[in-house]
């Protein structure tokens, strides 16, 4: 019997020491977060307003609330994604994957493969891609000076046209 | 490794110096280790342990890690490898939680959602903390040196999970046993991929 309340009375003292320790670094708003070198890194913001960079390495990413800015660049798989009025730049990869809400600005150049899913009020720019794919929830703007764009709207739609390598969902601007 | 997690281990590593050599004067005097057999009679030892671990998780950039397990170890080999030597092997299996703090907000993948075309994206990391489970199996082998004093090496292998992940990690660790009477130790690890502190009781 007393074995049995030495083992539990271990037990209760690992646990209370456990939930009286402090927790390390974080990423913060308005702070400046990186990863870079090795295979994989994903950067996580404790609320809004993160500025994360992502670079030189097999797979990336960051994650991030509101108002964000974010820049993937040098990896072979990026993703990103953010809530509303995201600044988000992805360059450089083999595939970049977002996914961020209304007013994201997107641009995705110099890479192969950008699938983007963008909230309403959104624009993407895509430049010096293999393919460029963006689903919009909402109206949004979508600039491929270089071809190699297939834009879709809210219900499968497809974009509208407005000329000079520009679509748009829910009428050119 | 940061300058904070190498002094602690600096500082671990030389308490376990001076433990050593507090020790080893009173110690040559009753040395039991040319004595094979002359120990504390056991088939199984159940450890409960406190875990500390200077390492970063086995898949994602994190911070330093505590937590808690538990090993039972049984007896395989009374008579161990070496016949003139007072020695001993057995083989562990044991259960432990380590809890990671996050690291500069960086950290693993934890929920990956997919664009229409298929392309993952992350939503979701351990940037702020991550927990593992490991469940390790480890070869035993125990030199009785004094008739307080044992110590072991543990070579092995666990398996590791975390949220959506499997993955199996090598166990190594150094340990020593302070033993109250034939039934109850005190027992240190020092290792990958963790330290524990704990209590052995001798069955």
């Amino acid at each position: 019997m007393r074995r049995v309340l030495a083992v539990l009375g271990f037990f209760l003292l690992g646990s209370l020491c456990a939930l009286g320790c402090t927790s390390g670094d974080n990423c913060s708003s308005g702070q400046h977060c990186e990863c870079s070198e090795g295979d994989q890194c994903y950067l996580g913001c404790d609320d809004d307003g993160c500025d994360q960079s992502c670079h030189n390495m097999n797979r990336c990413g960051t994650v991030c609330g509101d108002d964000c800015s974010s820049n993937c660049h040098d990896v072979q798989q990026c993703s990103q994604s953010c809530g509303s009025g995201c600044g988000l730049e992805c360059a450089h990869t083999d595939s970049c994957g977002v996914i961020c809400g209304d007013n994201c600005r997107l641009n995705c150049h110099d890479t192969k493969q950008c699938s983007a899913e963008v909230g309403p009020n959104s624009e993407v720019t895509c430049q010096a891609v293999t393919s460029c794919t963006v689903f919009c929830t909402g109206s949004c703007v979508v600039n491929c000076p270089n071809k190699g764009c297939e834009v879709k709207c809210a219900g499968n739609t497809p974009a509208t046209e407005c000329g000079a390598d520009r679509f748009a969902c829910g009428g050119c601007p | 490794m940061s300058q904070r997690r190498s002094t602690r281990l600096s500082l671990l590593v030389l308490s376990c110096f001076a433990l050593v050599l507090g020790v080893s004067a009173r110690a040559q005097a009753q040395s039991t280790i040319r004595v094979p057999g002359q120990r504390p009679p056991y088939s199984f030892e159940l450890e409960p342990h406190l875990l500390l671990t200077p390492f970063e998780a086995p898949d994602g950039p994190s911070s330093d890690g505590y937590g808690l397990g538990v090993r039972g170890t049984i007896e395989l080999a009374p008579d161990g490898f070496i016949p003139k030597l007072n020695d001993s092997v057995g083989i562990g299996f044991g259960l432990d939680w380590i809890h990671y703090d996050g690291l500069g907000g960086r950290g693993y993948c934890r929920r990956f959602e997919y664009t229409p075309q298929g392309v993952p994206v992350c939503v979701e990391t351990s940037a702020h903390s991550s927990n593992y489970v490991f469940v390790p199996v480890v070869m035993q082998w125990n030199f009785w040196l004094h008739r307080q004093w044992s110590v072991f090496g543990e070579p092995g292998l666990a398996l590791s999970h975390r949220s959506g992940d499997f993955g199996v990690v090598p166990v190594f660790a150094a340990g020593g046993r302070f033993h109250f009477n034939d039934s109850v130790a005190l027992t240190m690890r020092i290792g990958y991929p963790s330290f524990s502190f704990g209590v052995s009781f001798l069955f």
